[in-house]
């Protein structure tokens, strides 16, 4: 029924508009408003030269015979749509004068030919109104001229959601090849097993300022929805509160001690020893915490001539935090 | 001539067939399914589904252990990967016009997940994402190996959406993530200069999340809001049974008996408003405000039996209990403005203020008779200013520039109190400021080329810790040529910090050079490779007591090279047969500096330094996939990956054959 509506839309532009008014009188009062709503921007379009979607699909017949499956089409489909955010030419603009010279790039919105910024700017007239892309406006990626069709492809995405490119790992390795290597170490989050995912950790369209550390970073990292550190979303056990916390991974983050991405070392830990780990920042400088000492020198038993002291973990086996000893030893 | 190179060459593809069918195989990268791929008309609906089931396959020669932290696939019939996809042939499906369904793992690999996505135009949207990640970690590193753990850690969230294109749209939410399994942990029953034993744990964690939320569009901003309540429950408990030495082969204690019991639970309520807007397109602005108040409760009940470290019988018993309450509150504001199409001024604000109180009531009975009672107190409290303003500008098409400067503050103060005398508690504070200089351009010089140079310059006047930020700059340049058929990306970055204080100092000095390159001439084949290298070099002060002399001044030097490089290919014959085969190496390649130079220093602490320095290691995993077209709806795959890990300071190598044979049915 809707292809025969399509055929003669194709003839009649402004028909879907039309065929509105013939619902359930019931709704009449309803759609008289509504219609009234519309009806400046409908006059609007057909002077701006929209001239439907349907008429896309007899030189476009190959993205036409899918394009129900793809998320834009319910823009079509809804038919409540205004024309400038329906179908073809809601991303397109309108198509007449691409119609009139038989095709052509110039003539309409070829997203092949904008710039980082017009990319953008055109996907977030819809897509504004989501909290987590509304950034992409002004994200990392966007400055560095990365743009929405550098990961995504509306008519020839590789993945079943979110019209990706390539899965979404391999859609960021493909600029970060220092992270592919990173995710590739014995130790690593399981994000090429397919357990986890980029984004489970990252906004790749962009955050605002980061407060987990100084220096605005890390960058386009997701915290939290408590506003925390991204690695607390999974590993709830460390989040606390404990009446004893370990003050470096609430001010230098848990990169502080652990490189997320992978490490050659057990636990994601910087360092293989974990002793020197611990004497790096334990020099007793600073001048907060007990005994206004910061970080405490280890204390006079600790022998680390003798190798059980340089087990630190051994001992202090609540080293994220603790309520019961402030030296994390239960 | 022409007849024994066809030979040669159906023997090498029944030679490389039986090795798949034969080998271990190991992983199966499950292949994406693309949102054009035609379907099958099913009533309204357009339905596209595959399912691979089949068999894996492992051998491992070495530390098997070793194998499980890094890979751990196992043997078993598996449903290697799922799809399903329904969608309405014209928008107006009578329950749902999208459903989409995809799995991966499951049937008992270590890593499963699934998603599914339902959706009605206009009426509702819910999306589920179930994961389940078997995590095992001998450890053989840390703690001596005394701290292994063989647990199942599993995920699961739900978004629901109601009305979600009209102007006021709700949203529910929930989310649960379970921790569970077993652990081999220490513990120092009678005293902490004492000798620490080994217990076992079983660990049980629950953390349940419920969310509720609504959006809309008042005054020209886009508002959302959403209340948040967080439960979060820890029931875990160790024990050991038998009687048992400690580590220390100096001292007389013996434990015969222990146990502990800790439940720790709390609800995390909180708040989230995002307030987002725009005037006309040259300003728009994005604010975040959140609030949450973390409470948790807990009790500890440890007994133990047995001898201390003077030889002396010992039955103690330590009770615990008190509570832990974290008020956090966090800001941020976005401010974009656009004076013309090649001016971006942006203004990013934020602020973040947390503070942890604690009090812990601490009991502990000696043979039978109460020795000590603390009340113990402690308040962490962190407020931190944010604010980073920069310039965009692109004069030309091809040319772009960036500026900007970032502010950072903020102050960690501190209050203990301890024991139950009224003494005045230790109050202390710390600030930090840290000043940065962003610059960077973007050059395009041609169609398909990007070019950028970026650099930073930061100074803090006093960092809370020794390894952190306070006299660095970083640089970075990165060039990309992309082609539709061929695409080739090179970068390099640095990153210098100095952290020179009156009585510590540390430097670190990070190099990365990464080179990547695709290609692909038509649809039936295609490259990928590439390689990095991570060059990273510190040195820090350190200071410690060997032998009962507090030594000072010494080093502790780390340095790691690592090379990295990968190169897959992918082969098509015809639409019957597809071929991968990939290669995957890692190695460090660093060596220690070699010295420690701190005179009066035990051989063996010695040693150990320098064996801390550098962590040389090699680790590869070759692969290979075939798959087969048997009749238009059924695939035979195979795959293959071989593991090996080589590396020397711990005796933890192995060598893996993985693999699995599968079939794969669309229908």
């Amino acid at each position: 029924m809707l292809a025969n509506l399509f055929d003669e839309a194709a003839q009649r532009p402004g028909l879907l508009y039309i065929e509105y008014v013939d619902l359930p009188s019931r709704l009449l009062p309803v759609l008289l408003l509504f219609g009234l709503a519309c009806a400046p921007a409908i006059g609007a379009g057909q002077e701006e030269g929209f001239v439907g979607s349907a008429v896309c699909r007899n030189c476009h017949a190959k993205t036409w015979t899918t394009f129900h499956r793809n998320p834009h089409y319910a823009s079509l489909a809804s038919g409540r749509e205004p024309r400038e955010r329906t179908g073809c030419e809601a991303c397109h603009g309108p198509g007449k004068a691409h119609i009139e010279a038989q095709g052509g790039k110039d003539n309409l919105r070829s997203f092949a030919r904008l710039e980082t910024r017009e990319t953008v700017e055109a996907c977030l007239v819809c897509h504004g109104r989501d909290a987590e892309l509304r950034g992409a406006r002004h994200s990392r990626h966007t400055l560095a001229g990365v743009s929405c069709g550098e990961c995504h492809s509306i008519h020839g995405a590789g993945t079943a959601t979110k019209l990706l490119l390539r899965r979404e790992t391999e859609t960021c390795y493909a600029c970060h090849a220092r992270v592919r290597a990173q995710f590739s170490l014995p130790f690593k989050h399981r994000v090429n097993e397919g357990s986890m995912r980029c984004s489970d950790c990252h906004n790749p369209h962009g955050v605002g300022a980061a407060v987990a550390r100084m220096g605005v970073r890390p960058r386009m990292m997701e915290a939290t929805r408590a506003g925390e550190e991204a690695c607390l979303k999974c590993h709830t056990e460390k989040r606390g509160p404990f009446a004893f916390e370990h003050a470096a991974g609430r001010i230098e983050g848990c990169e502080a001690c652990h490189q997320p991405h992978g490490s050659v070392n057990p636990r994601l830990l910087k360092r293989p020893a974990v002793f020197t780990l611990c004497l790096e920042c334990h020099t007793g400088g600073g001048t907060f915490g007990r005994g206004a000492d910061g970080i405490a020198l280890p204390s006079a038993t600790h022998d680390l001539a003798q190798a059980r002291y340089r087990q630190c973990t051994a001992c202090h086996v609540r080293i994220h935090g603790s309520n019961a000893d402030p030296s994390f030893l239960r | 001539m022409r007849g024994e190179i066809v030979q040669l060459m159906r023997l090498a593809v029944a030679f490389l067939t039986a090795c798949l069918c034969g080998a271990q195989p190991t992983v199966a990268p499950s292949q994406g399914h693309s949102a054009t791929e035609p379907g099958k008309a099913a009533g309204n609906y357009d339905i596209v589904q595959h399912f691979e089931t089949g068999y894996r396959f492992r051998t491992v020669d070495g530390n098997l252990g070793k194998y499980r932290s890094d890979v751990n696939y196992g043997n078993g019939v598996r449903l290697l990967s799922g799809y399903l996809s329904l969608h309405s042939r014209d928008g107006h499906g009578r329950r749902f016009d999208e459903l989409v369904l995809t799995t991966h793992g499951l049937g008992n690999d270590p890593y499963q997940s699934a998603s599914l996505r339902i959706q009605k135009d206009r009426r509702y949207r819910y999306e589920l994402l179930w994961r389940s990640n078997d995590y095992f970690n001998p450890a053989l590193t840390i703690a001596e190996g005394r701290h292994a753990r063989n647990t199942q850690r599993r995920w699961q969230d739900h978004e629901l959406t109601l009305l979600p294109q009209a102007p006021i749209r709700l949203m529910l939410g929930y989310s649960r993530n379970s921790h569970d399994g077993e652990a081999l942990t220490t513990t120092q029953p009678f005293d902490a200069r004492g000798d620490e034993f080994n217990a076992f744990a079983r660990l049980k964690s629950h953390q349940n999340e419920y969310r509720l939320g609504w959006q809309m569009r008042l005054f020209g901003l886009d508002m959302q809001f959403t209340r948040i309540w967080e439960n979060y429950t820890e029931a875990t408990d160790s024990e050991s049974g038998a009687s048992q030495s400690g580590s220390a082969p100096t001292t007389g204690a013996v434990l015969t008996a222990f146990r502990r019991t800790e439940p720790y639970r709390g609800s995390t309520p909180g708040w989230r408003a995002h307030i987002a807007g725009e005037r006309g397109r040259w300003l728009t602005m994005n604010g975040r405000l959140m609030w949450v108040y973390g409470k948790r409760e807990f009790v500890l009940d440890e007994t133990a039996a047995g001898r201390e470290r003077f030889g002396l019988a010992r039955n103690r018993q330590v009770l615990v209990f008190g509570s832990g309450r974290r008020p956090a509150s966090m800001g941020r504001f976005s401010l974009f403005i656009h004076p013309g199409n090649t001016l971006t001024v942006y203004s990013h604000t934020a602020f973040h203020n947390s503070r942890m109180e604690g009090d812990s009531v601490y009991q502990q009975f000696d043979n039978a008779a109460r020795v000590l009672e603390r009340l113990r107190f402690q308040f962490l409290g962190i407020r931190m200013l944010t604010e980073s303003t920069g310039v965009n500008y692109a004069p030309v098409r091809w040319v772009g520039l960036h500026g900007g400067y970032q502010f950072s503050n903020r102050r960690v103060r501190s209050i203990e109190h301890v024991g139950l005398s009224p003494a005045a508690p230790l109050e202390s504070t710390q600030e930090n400021t840290l000043h940065a200089g962003l610059a960077g351009v973007r050059l395009h010089p041609a169609e398909r080329m990007r070019i950028s140079l970026d650099t930073e310059i930061g100074r803090a006047d006093r960092p809370f810790y020794p390894i952190s930020e306070r006299r660095y700059h970083a640089f970075s340049a990165r060039a990309q040529y992309r082609h539709r058929k061929a695409m080739v990306a090179g970068t390099v970055r640095t990153h210098y910090n100095a952290n020179p204080v009156s009585f510590s100092m540390h430097s670190a000095r990070t190099k990365v050079f990464s080179l990547d390159a695709g290609l692909a001439p038509e649809a039936r084949f295609g490259l990928d490779g590439g390689f990095a290298n991570t060059r990273l070099e510190t040195t820090s002060a350190i200071a410690y007591f060997a032998g009962s002399r507090f030594l000072e001044g010494g080093r502790s030097h780390y340095r790691s090279d690592l090379w990295s490089a990968h190169l897959m290919a992918r082969v098509s014959f015809g639409s019957r047969a597809q071929f991968q085969a990939g290669y995957t190496r890692v190695e460090d390649r660093a060596r220690g500096v070699g010295r420690v130079g701190l005179p009066g220093l035990p051989a063996n602490l010695n040693q150990a330094l320098l064996q801390a320095q550098a962590f040389p290691m090699v680790y590869q995993a070759p692969l290979a996939r075939f798959t087969l077209r048997l009749h238009e709806k059924l695939n035979w795959n195979a795959g293959f990956q071989y593991y090996r890990y080589r590396e020397d300071l711990v005796s933890q190598n192995y060598r893996a054959h993985t693999g699995f044979t599968s079939l794969t049915w669309s229908f």
